[in-house]
């Protein structure tokens, strides 16, 4: 190991130093309690300001990690993520009195699993990554012990999870067989050197692979664990979940496609990728609609969402590429928005988070009831926000490289969705408030996370220029 | 007759670790003491270590026994010796006849035996020097397997401790006692 090697992994290493500290301060100075999230927020900003600053290029510990444009692209996204996680989940530890330093040594542990996922283009480091970050995530999921879905959705997720990761390794170890190496750099140096590589035991290798990820991305026909783990985790947890894992293993996934795709495989890797992003998003956008609760709402536009995400992957090329790291972002920030409003709901929280319990609330809370409705209208795609240009990059690029009709049933399905997402609204402005007013609690830092996140949703819809331009140049490292 | 102990010990050790890795295996469900059970699972972790030293793995054969033999038996010991369990009930098994199951398992696995020994005629057997030999120099095992785990695996090595950090402590979370908890019992006393 090197200084360089290092450098290279500096953000990881406050990460990871500073939830240990976190966990420790827990039993060592427990009067500190109250600054231990807005603490992990810090940690997370100040690793955000190692990745800018220390700028390292190449490759580090002997090629497992490639420190690119791409990798600081999803790095910030992480990071940004888990600044927004943790402020959400101040108010709601203390109100369910579960206010403990383990909460945030495992997000932010969690969060270093998903910046390796992002840089590395290693097998191996990819598993025991997204072990890092599931681990982690089986525990938060299950945090809130007092609740029997919350423990439901622990048990799920890591029933499934478990399932997911023994295909993966599965994968992994056919694809090793086929060509004799774990890094995707030394596959894509021998085809460009006009080696073929094909054979069923390479493509039985990377179907495993993409079913292992379908299952951390939760996509048709692998979505079934999503929308019980996202109604029974704590909020917080599910603003984390429903964004961190699928960017990281996306972002696997771009390195893969680019690494396996002119292989010959194009012929049967794409129409797989598109028949999975189609059910996705026809199954997602209309099981929605049948929601009555708002978290398992979000968890079909979830679906529905990594299905958009998809197109991008099967259109490819830098466009598409870049389309998908703008999906990223804009997912994020709509999503995140969304889940502190839910986290505002102080019913009990094995109550459903109803759709009817928002009748009302419109002119009472501005604040929460105007960023709910931005996130909303992002989600569905409706300018002038950064959920219509994401869409429309990822469709763009589909129509460019010719996938006409699956731009065309992605466009149809955004339409079914509206309905689901303007409901919501509808239900904010133009409904009575119920005579039996559910509770509610909306502490600044749920305030701040919504309304900042509704505001960068807008800004960045009305001007997407800088954006674009760090996803474009983000994409290039894979594709020319 | 020693003359054709030396020329044959190889088999002899094999197939004496061979039977003892069944039988030890067969007593682990053989044995209605768990304490016999788990002496028995012993017998089979050094069976196992003795066909490692077979295949030249000396590295893997020396962890076998300091993790599997000496720390997880202890650990299984352990819980038994505390939870103190003299025999385990007779439960009631829901599969009345285990005879088809028997038969489906045992012929799956003669099948998948099988299969590898028809692919092994093909396939070239595993070179052992590959198991001592870094860049063209031949070390022993031990170094061999450092050399790999700290140089060319030292990212994965490190992310996987990690892995057991947070394994560890997401089970204290699980398993600590409430704080609602512990406040009534302080207010009962």
């Amino acid at each position: 190991m090197t200084s360089h090697d290092l450098l290279a992994i500096l953000p990881e290493l406050a990460l990871v130093l500073g939830g240990g500290v976190l966990v420790l301060a827990e039993v060592f100075a427990p009067s500190l309690r109250r600054a231990f999230g807005p603490l992990a927020a810090l940690i997370a900003l100040g690793a955000m300001l190692l990745r800018w600053t220390v700028l390292v290029d190449g490759t580090a510990f002997a090629e497992a990690l490639r420190l690119d444009e791409l990798g600081r692209f999803v790095d910030t996204y992480v990071l940004v993520a888990v600044v927004l996680a943790a402020l959400v989940a101040v108010p709601y530890l203390r109100r369910t009195k579960h206010e403990f330093g383990e909460f945030y040594g495992l997000l932010l542990w969690a969060a270093a699993g998903a910046m390796v996922m992002a840089k590395t283009d290693h097998f191996l480091v990819v598993f025991v990554g997204l072990e890092l970050l599931s681990i982690g995530l089986y525990v938060l999921n299950a945090f809130h012990r007092t609740s029997g879905i919350s423990l439901e959705a622990g048990w799920k997720y890591l029933v499934v999870g478990a399932f997911a990761a023994a295909i993966l390794l599965f994968g992994i170890a056919l694809t090793y067989g086929a060509t004799g190496t774990f890094s995707l750099a030394e596959v894509a140096a021998r085809i460009a050197n006009g080696e073929g590589l094909s054979g069923s035991l390479l493509l039985a290798g990377l179907a495993l692979i993409l079913a292992g990820f379908a299952f951390k991305l939760a996509v048709v026909p692998f979505h079934a664990w999503a929308p019980d783990v996202y109604q029974g985790s704590p909020t917080p947890v599910t603003a984390f979940l429903s964004v961190v894992p699928k960017g990281a293993v996306l972002v696997v996934l771009m390195r893969v496609s680019a690494a396996f795709v002119p292989a010959a495989l194009t012929p049967r890797w794409l129409p797989l990728l598109a028949a999975v992003a189609v059910a996705s998003m026809v199954l997602g956008n209309l099981v929605a609609i049948a929601q009555r609760d708002l978290k398992r709402m979000l968890a079909y536009s979830g679906i529905a969402h990594m299905g958009y995400a998809l197109v991008g992957l099967v259109a490819f090329g830098r466009d598409g590429l870049a389309g998908i790291l703008v999906y990223f972002a804009a997912y994020t920030l709509m999503n995140i928005a969304a889940f502190a409003v839910v986290a505002a709901f102080s019913e009990s929280e094995d109550e459903p988070h109803l759709l009817t319990d928002l009748a009302g609330q419109g002119w009472k809370r501005p604040v929460l009831s105007l960023a709910l409705s931005i996130a909303m209208f992002s989600l569905a795609g409706i300018p002038p926000t950064v959920g219509f240009t994401a869409k429309f990059l990822v469709f763009r690029a589909a129509v460019n490289e010719g996938w006409v009709w699956l731009a065309v049933v992605g466009v149809l399905a955004s339409l079914v969705s509206v309905f689901y997402y303007v409901r919501v609204v509808f239900y904010l402005y133009m409904k009575p408030l119920p005579k039996r007013e559910p509770a509610y609690s909306e502490p600044w830092s749920i305030r701040l996370v919504a309304a900042g996140c509704a505001a960068a949703v807008v800004a960045l819809g009305v001007l997407p220029a800088w954006l674009l331009e760090l996803a474009e140049a983000a994409a290039a490292t894979l594709v020319r | 007759m020693l003359d054709w102990l030396v020329a044959h010990v190889v088999p002899i050790v094999f197939y004496t670790a061979a039977v003892l890795v069944v039988a030890g295996a067969i007593g682990v469900i053989w044995f209605r003491n768990p304490i016999h059970a788990a002496l028995s699972l012993l017998a089979t972790f050094l069976a196992v270590a003795g066909l490692f030293v077979l295949q030249h793995a000396e590295f893997i054969a020396a962890v076998q026994i300091v993790v599997y033999a000496g720390g997880v038996m202890v650990l299984f010991l352990f819980v038994m010796m505390l939870v103190n369990v003299r025999t385990l009930p007779r439960e009631y098994q829901y599969v009345r006849s285990l005879l088809p199951a028997a038969v489906v398992t045992g012929g799956f696995l003669a099948a998948v035996v099988a299969a590898g020994l028809f692919a092994r005629s093909y396939l070239a057997a595993a070179d052992p020097a590959a198991l001592t030999a870094v860049e063209g120099q031949t070390m022993g095992n031990t170094e061999a397997v450092g050399w790999v785990l700290y140089r060319d695996f030292l990212l994965p090595f490190e992310v996987v401790s990690l892995v057991l950090l947070v394994a560890m402590l997401g089970a204290i979370v699980m398993g600590r006692k409430d704080r609602r908890e512990e406040d009534a019992g302080e207010e009962a006393r």
